[in-house]
């Protein structure tokens, strides 16, 4: 069984079509990089696979299930992307805005635990951020904000995470930290990771399958196949292909 | 002072106004949160239109026009609810399209049966010392209905008031919960006009929310503090207009106000 998969999926937006003829599947373990240029669909993607956005033709399913008729989300953990200001003045603590990540493992009336604390604990503990659990949501930075957000998707312990440019707000060193707790959370735990991002150089290093969108599938496979693949060097030229692929095999930043 | 509330506490009709009144404010405070928060807090003043033309339809039906109210406007809630989603019209222009509608019917209705013109004119500005013993004991019965039902969703409201859509992935039917507000808001608003009436309603819902904002740094203080901010501003609203022989409705709205001043200021000091 496949954790996310599409067959022939169509999106459309006011009848301009965003997305065709996307298909792939991913398997679980798979740590997948989303990338494309800008209103290539990559979000429009991942909010489709959530159900956040009807498809006009085909399926996706999420572990198995199509999604309109999914209701297992306690596995699905996603970060969704954030503009600043969005939150402006939001009367919520951290805390309380990791907590709702608990929500999905409760059925109606929904309810905390006194052990909902002590997750909660442990959870911000993990990505470091203890120290801003009575901090007001509005008042972080980005990038911490950004990793209040990772703790509410991994809270529930998901077996696939959804990122949609989880690292746009991070200045270097703590994208490399970022990176390094989903690496790790997708080698011990065998997590699945889906991560749209810009950042095609850092992602190399980290993701083990590429999937290259605009508007369609320009590429799905591993980076190997990536960097070995003639057609990708027509489509995007040696040097940029080879950017990509130099930084993947091995060339690292100093941490 | 002591000693004059304690005089005013004797009267049946002081007592009346204050069991309901702070019942009613207590839901106000905590469904005001969350639509202010949504940016929905205007659908207060749009449902409260709306009762003035079903009031109106109250009285020319010679029925009790409170009881009429309630199901007409917590069905003109859904109305709003499906012209924002389903008929590409914003929520602001829905909830202006059915208050209008409301406002017409009633005048119409009041033109049509010529001689309640006084009677519908008296729900504008609300009369809760004029509250009967069965109003009060619905009022309050209605109350406790609806803060159960907001204790029960308060956490699906809470994650969708912060990202809707997010609610929406963890599993929270979002339009579900979205209706179960509309309709206790419609509940509250048609209550709440005994108190401050059609034209103030809305204070109610919007001004211990919007106090509460201007202190509290997390989201159970917020809640805390409009809730005692509410039912304080109906409680001391009620004693200072029967001592001043005021208007009730308008003086609770000062009252509001005042404490808004407060907190707006203490904002200010401590964000320096």
């Amino acid at each position: 069984m496949k954790v996310l998969e599409a067959e022939d999926l169509w999106v459309r937006y006011q009848n301009l079509p965003v997305l065709t003829e996307i298909s792939f599947g991913v398997e679980k373990g798979d740590y997948l990089g989303i990338v494309g240029p800008n209103g290539s669909g990559k979000t429009t993607l991942i909010r489709c696979s959530l159900g956040l956005v009807p498809p006009a033709a085909g399926t996706i399913r999420l572990f198995g299930e199509p999604v309109d008729r999914f209701a297992q989300w306690s596995k699905v953990g996603y970060v969704p992307q954030v503009a600043e200001g969005t939150h402006m003045g939001f009367p919520a603590t951290a805390e309380e805005i990791v907590a709702t990540g608990l929500l999905s493992t409760k059925s109606f009336p929904r309810r905390y635990k006194k052990s909902d604390g002590h997750a909660v604990d442990k959870v911000m503990e993990l990505l470091d951020i203890e120290n801003l659990k009575g901090k007001m949501i509005s008042r972080l930075s980005g990038g911490q904000r950004q990793r209040v957000f990772l703790a509410r998707a991994l809270i529930a312990g998901p077996e696939l995470l959804l990122l949609d440019e989880p690292s746009a707000a991070l200045d270097p060193t703590t994208r490399e930290r970022f990176y390094e707790i989903l690496e790790n959370l997708n080698r011990k735990e065998n997590k699945t990771i889906i991560i749209i991002t810009h950042d095609m150089g850092t992602i190399g290093r980290y993701a083990k399958k590429m999937l290259y969108l605009d508007r369609k599938v320009v590429f799905f496979g591993t980076f190997k196949e990536f960097c070995g693949s003639q057609s990708m060097t027509r489509y995007f030229g040696e040097h940029a292909q080879h950017m990509i692929c130099h930084q993947h095999q091995g060339f690292t930043l100093d941490r | 002072m002591i000693a004059e509330i304690q005089e005013a506490l004797q009267y049946g009709f002081i007592q009346r106004a204050l069991l309901a009144g702070s019942f009613i404010a207590l839901n106000c405070s905590f469904l005001g949160v969350f639509l202010v928060l949504r940016r929905f807090s205007l659908i207060g003043d749009g449902l409260a239109h709306v009762a003035f033309g079903t009031i109106g339809l109250g009285l020319l039906l010679q029925a009790h026009p409170l009881y009429i109210s309630a199901p007409l406007v917590m069905l003109a809630s859904l109305w709003i609810s499906i012209l924002s989603e389903k008929a590409r019209i914003h929520g602001d222009a829905a909830i202006g399209l059915v208050a209008a509608l409301g406002i017409s019917t009633g005048i119409m209705l009041a033109s049509l049966g010529q001689g309640f013109n006084v009677d519908l004119f008296s729900y504008l500005f609300g009369s809760i010392l004029a509250i009967g013993e069965g109003e009060v004991i619905v009022s309050v019965v209605l109350s406790v209905v609806v803060l159960a039902v907001v204790r029960l969703f308060l956490h699906d409201l809470f994650a969708l008031t912060f990202q809707e859509e997010y609610a929406r992935v963890l599993g929270i039917k979002t339009r579900r919960v979205v209706n179960v507000l509309t309709l206790c808001t419609a509940l509250t608003v048609v209550l709440g006009i005994r108190v401050v009436g059609t034209m103030l309603v809305s204070s109610l819902i919007i001004f211990p929310a919007v106090t509460a904002l201007q202190v509290a740094r997390s989201f159970k203080t917020v809640l805390l503090i409009a809730a005692i901010s509410s039912v304080s501003s109906v409680v001391s609203g009620i004693f200072i207009s029967f001592f001043f022989n005021l208007p009730t409705g308008a003086t609770i709205v000062f009252v509001n106000f005042f404490f808004f001043c407060i907190t707006y200021i203490a904002g200010r000091l401590r964000g320096r």
